[in-house]
Parts: structure tokens; C-alpha cells; sequence
């Protein structure tokens, strides 16, 4: 039978100090967990640091990571499943990204608002260093 | 002319043409702070402007980021 395959937009919630202390081992814990339900991680990013609007568990400070996958539809409810009883993921949110969303034109303009963002902070790094 | 709800056709809101937004997502904040009162409840239709698509579009918005922690369920409650 040919198999569904589905892109999802997952967006999780950690604690910002989880985070901090080791961003690698934070992907580390999303990726090996969605690898177990056969799901391949296509983006993988912070999306962002913020504190929260209401104190859960708590947790007041958080980091927001936004995944891109491409998984099964039947996997959906185990990999939800699965996050709800790790240890440090404080939300979850998995939804499939809205009509004429493309994935490919999303990284393309990630990369490049990161690579003006790199640009951005070494001119002023050189203007401290100048000044 | 002063904009009030009265008896006025429905002005219709033009963010999403405006903003060059494709759809009201649950990540883009500030867009949905505009739409939120202080106290964190949402704006009616009649308020807003949208039609009901984007109106609906908003509120599943409003609810998603509320679950995330990036909108407030009860905002500050002001007395002015």
C-alpha cells in the first residue's frame, strides 16, 4: 500500500534554561523521537526565545521550536503521545501548515533573512570595534 | 468621518492585503495582539472587519498561540 506521507509543522514549547544549557541535546531529544515514529525532521530551528504569557508549570521563560517533518497521518496521534510524557517539552502543537505553504521556499527565505541576520551583526561588530 | 460600529456598512479590514500577510498564522504575534483586548479576549467581527473567513482564521490563531503561551488566556485586567 502506498504510504501517505504528510508535511507537519510542529511548533514545542521548552523551558528557555533547558535550552540554553544545551541546544544540541534539546534537537537531540525532538529528532530521536520523531525518528523512532519513521518521521524525517526537514527543518529544525529556534523560533524563537520569549517569556510566556501565563506561568506553565512553573516555567516563565521559554524557547519555541518550530519542526517541519514529513510523516504518516497514523503516526501523528503516537508522536504526540510520545511528547506529552517527555520530560521538558511544556506544549506541543502539531498542525499541517496552511494552504500554499511550500517548504522549499520557506527554508530558501529562512536561510537568507539568517545569512543578512549574520551580516547585520558582524558590521556591528566592527563598528564596536572601531568606536 | 469618526469610526464607529453604528448602523455603517462593514468597513472591510484590509490587513491581509495590507500586510502582504497570506493567512492569519498562529506564530505571527503582533499581527494577532491588534485583534486581542487588554483584558486577552478577542474582537468580535463587528470590530475587526474580517469577513468570516479570516474572522475564523483568527480565532484559530488566537487559540492556537494562547496554548502555546504566547498570547494570554486572561490579560491584564485595567481599570481605567
Amino acid at each position: 500500500m502506498e504510504k501517505s506521507n504528510r508535511i507537519y509543522e510542529g511548533m514545542f514549547v521548552l523551558p528557555q534554561t533547558f535550552v540554553r544549557e544545551d541546544k544540541e541535546r534539546a534537537f537531540e531529544l525532538l529528532t530521536s523521537a520523531l525518528a523512532k515514529h519513521d518521521a524525517e525532521v526537514k527543518y529544525m530551528d529556534i523560533w524563537s526565545e520569549r517569556s510566556l504569557a501565563y506561568e506553565i508549570n512553573h516555567v516563565r521563560e521559554a524557547s519555541y521550536v518550530l519542526v517541519y517533518f514529513e510523516a504518516e497521518s497514523e503516526s501523528i496521534a503516537k508522536i504526540e503521545r510520545t511528547f506529552r510524557i517527555t520530560d521538558n517539552i511544556l506544549r506541543l502543537l502539531v498542525v499541517r501548515p496552511e494552504k500554499g505553504f511550500e517548504l522549499d521556499t520557506f527554508i530558501k527565505e529562512e536561510s537568507l533573512k539568517k545569512e543578512e541576520q549574520a551580516k547585520l551583526a558582524e558590521e556591528t561588530k566592527g563598528e564596536e570595534v572601531k568606536s | 468621518m469618526k469610526s464607529g460600529f453604528g448602523k455603517r456598512r462593514r468597513r472591510l479590514d484590509p490587513i491581509l492585503k495590507k500586510k502582504r500577510v497570506a493567512f492569519i498564522d498562529y506564530k505571527n504575534v503582533r499581527l494577532l495582539t491588534k485583534y486581542i483586548t487588554p483584558q486577552g479576549k478577542m474582537a468580535g467581527a463587528k470590530r475587526t472587519g474580517l469577513c468570516t473567513q479570516n474572522q475564523r482564521q483568527l480565532m484559530v490563531a488566537i487559540k492556537r498561540a494562547r496554548f502555546l503561551g504566547l498570547l494570554p488566556y486572561i490579560g491584564t485586567t485595567t481599570k481605567d
